[in-house]
């Protein structure tokens, strides 16, 4: 990881821009949403890989930062949602998908479920999914 | 620059406002997605990885790294 910084810094243009984007784990909520509004069912749960993952990239950014390769210039976040038209679906989909690095709760799923049930014929489920948006300046 | 540029859904986003953009993914199969999408000239989609990237010292202005950090 430290390796591929270094090789992107190598072709950045003098005062060059990194941007990372990338999703954090933080107990992402999942919520029903439809024309009424939207609720929430619960959250997700962090599994160990993803923890470990989100800390190697934070710690590859102090190293390359600390070898004086880049200085962030803007941190920030923000919500990206992922959407599904049943649970069923949302399921199938995190145990394909995200299964090293969340876990939808069968409880969670239950609660889900029932939601969706009661939201009406154009209800969904999404998850709220937060995002780390960094820029770095070559230096 | 775009590094691990999937099938290309956000490249096409910085496409508009770029003079030139690559993108980079060891995923042969979202590549062959991403080209078959591709609907600009101006952008280049390669199989590489961040580790080696086939392009000389001082290219490009933007690197994003994009879900791959």
């Amino acid at each position: 990881m430290v390796h591929a910084l270094g090789e992107i810094r190598r072709t950045l243009k003098p005062n060059g821009m990194l941007i990372d984007l990338r999703p954090v784990e933080d107990r992402w909520r999942v919520e029903v949403v439809s024309s009424a509004g939207w609720q929430v069912s619960g959250s997700l749960t962090d599994q160990p890989i993803g923890v470990a993952d989100d800390e190697a990239a934070f710690k590859a950014m102090r190293e390359a930062e600390s070898n004086g390769w880049y200085v962030k210039e803007k941190e920030g976040e923000f919500d990206f949602f992922y959407y599904w038209d049943t649970p069923s679906e949302m399921r199938e989909y995190m145990q394909s998908e995200w299964e090293d690095f969340e876990k939808l709760e069968e409880d969670v799923y239950r609660k889900t479920s029932a939601l969706w049930v009661s939201a009406g014929a154009d209800a969904r489920v999404r998850v709220r999914v937060k995002m780390l948006i960094a820029v770095w300046k070559k230096l | 620059m775009k590094s691990v540029s999937g099938e290309g859904r956000l490249t096409w986003r910085y496409a508009a406002d770029a003079k030139r953009v690559a993108g980079f993914d060891l995923d042969r199969d979202s590549l062959r997605v991403a080209r078959a999408d591709c609907l600009h000239d101006h952008v280049h989609f390669a199989c590489a990885s961040a580790n080696h990237i086939p392009f000389s010292k001082e290219t490009f202005d933007i690197a994003v790294l994009a879900w791959s950090l």
